[in-house]
């Protein structure tokens, strides 16, 4: 079975991808002993397993590249009272409106 | 005379006294005691050899007394029948050859192989079916490359009163052709932390036995190969001479002098029970350590139909693998223990979270796994299509999604990433339900 892979976005602090998602949705950790992530660093190399044997089929693979990580949209007063679990008219009522 | 032919021959000194003790006496020419049989009454109390002090004691009860050392050479005591044995000492025993303890198991993980009688499901649950690269119960995985197809599941018939409730089932589609590079097996992956003591790469390399119950409706011959990554195979051989019956097979391996064999978080020993295999696998001899590359022309030739027809069915369970060449009764864990022992390699299910809003659309929360993994995991969350987190709202969450990043993992417990279709107000805290998690850290 052959898979594609797919960088996942950093996670502040990080700057870099640590992880890269694989077209069945297993998301592979860059763990040296995870199992996964040494046959995802076979596929970069371009080696395909076949059978019990490792081939090289290719000069190499890339992942795509991770989705950009737009920036949270500002939140609007409302969305800012909903996160604090209020509503407009209890927070009327708090100041004696 | 040099020989005396008696039917009878009595020590009856005075018929008239039977209280009195009388005694047989046979010595040499030199007067010589060779054997000396001392009569009471109530019966034989002494017999001497070679003196005619007592060597065996033998009471009115017919209770027997060495009254020195015994010792039996290369020979074997059978057939003894009681319901105790006391007074035994261990100080001088140096190696006990003992298959159960009041005819149950012997204690401690003597079982180097997890799951080993095929109770824990947790990817299917017994329920689903699985073919190439499935696992039918956690930890024995089906491989295969060819036309054929090999589905396996989890199945409650096994050997009557041996106390196995599950086994593994396979069952066949036929193949068409064979190609060089097509197999056909049931695989499990040993960690190398489980199998170090057994010095396997080493002139200590110890002896282990592999006993399991299995059945088949396809007769003939089967290989069983116990193997490093595949440098090193060692392949024995098993028959299934009675269809549909369930028996006992036990294999003995000795320890291999030489190759590596990780004794670390890697593969340790490869364990494969093979039904066929093309001419880059197929070959080699059966009972002596090979050494290959990559497997080839590890496998020698079996006579066992099992892909080449559709429906052969094909059971295993109570799959044991112990150092010594004695195969024992199967070592029974309890169900809470092999759960434990399998989830360091993968675990499934439903986690209830707390975490907070990050960035757009994701959902950062804690999780904590039940053990130390054996590497940190894959995880995934794509059957989760019903998941939600609670803030001021719910919200789903995306299937697909879960990620760990950043080596934001400690073994059992790190942060988890996911994906929810709308936005979480950033850095507020909230909860989640994720309803089909899967974390994995299979050996291969």
């Amino acid at each position: 079975m052959s898979f594609t892979y797919k960088l996942v976005a950093p996670h502040p602090p990080a700057t870099e991808p640590s992880c890269v998602r694989r077209s069945d949705g297993w998301c592979i950790p860059f763990d040296p002993d995870n199992s996964e992530y040494q046959k995802y660093l076979k596929w970069l190399d371009g080696y395909e397993l076949q059978g019990m044997q490792w081939v090289k089929t290719s000069e190499g693979n890339t992942p795509l590249p991770p989705d950009p990580t737009p920036e949270p949209e500002p939140l609007t007063p409302q969305q800012k009272l909903e996160a604090a679990g209020l509503s407009i008219e209890e927070l009327k009522g708090l100041l004696g409106l | 005379m040099s020989t005396l032919r008696v039917s009878n021959i009595e020590a009856k000194a005075d018929a008239s006294s039977p209280t009195i003790d009388e005694k047989v006496k046979v010595t040499n020419s030199q007067g010589r005691v060779l054997m000396q049989i001392d009569g009471k009454n109530s019966g034989i109390t002494t017999i001497g050899i070679n003196t005619t002090s007592p060597v065996i004691t033998v009471d009115a009860n017919q209770n027997v007394t060495f009254n020195s050392n015994i010792s039996v050479s290369t020979a074997t005591i059978t057939n003894i029948n009681t319901t105790r044995i006391s007074g035994v000492t261990t100080a001088g025993i140096t190696t006990a050859y003992i298959t159960s303890i009041n005819e149950g198991p012997l204690s401690g993980f003597r079982n180097r192989l997890i799951n080993g009688d095929c109770r824990i499901d947790q990817r299917n649950n017994g329920t689903t079916s699985v073919t190439a690269n499935g696992y039918p119960v956690d930890r024995w995985i089906i491989k295969y490359v060819g036309s054929g197809v090999l589905t396996g599941i989890q199945t409650t018939d096994v050997p009557t009163g041996q106390g196995f409730t599950n086994a593994v089932r396979l069952t066949s589609t036929a193949r068409s052709t064979l190609s060089s590079g097509d197999f056909y097996q049931l695989t499990h992956y040993m960690e190398g932390n489980t199998t170090s003591d057994l010095n396997f790469g080493s002139s200590a390399a110890k002896t282990v036995t592999l006993s399991f119950w299995v059945k088949g409706s396809r007769t003939g011959t089967y290989d069983v190969q116990l193997a490093n990554t595949g440098t090193r195979t060692y392949t024995r051989q098993y028959t299934i001479s009675s269809a549909n019956t369930w028996q006992k097979v036990v294999l003995t391996y000795p320890g291999c002098p030489d190759g590596t064999w990780l004794t670390t978080n890697g593969v340790g020993f490869s364990i494969r029970f093979g039904f066929e295999y093309g001419s880059t696998y197929a070959g080699g001899t059966t009972d002596t350590w090979l050494s290959r590359t990559n497997f080839e022309t590890s496998f020698p030739s079996m006579t066992n139909t099992f892909t080449t027809n559709s429906n052969s069915t094909w059971f295993i369970t109570g799959i044991q693998l112990e150092q010594g060449n004695i195969g024992t009764d199967f070592e029974r864990r309890t169900y809470a223990q092999e759960l434990m022992l399998c989830q360091r390699y993968y675990w499934q299910g439903t986690l209830f979270t707390s975490g907070y809003g990050d960035t757009t659309n994701l959902y950062s929360a804690t999780v904590y796994l039940p053990v130390v993994m054996r590497s940190q995991p894959a995880v995934d969350n794509s059957a989760d299509t019903s998941g939600i987190v609670a803030n001021a709202g719910l919200y789903n969450l995306s299937a697909s999604s879960a990620s760990i990043p950043n080596n934001w993992w400690n073994g059992h417990n790190g942060l988890v990433n996911f994906t929810t279709t709308t936005q979480i107000t950033r850095w507020t805290t909230a909860y989640g339900r994720i309803n089909v998690f899967k974390a994995s850290a299979e050996l291969l």
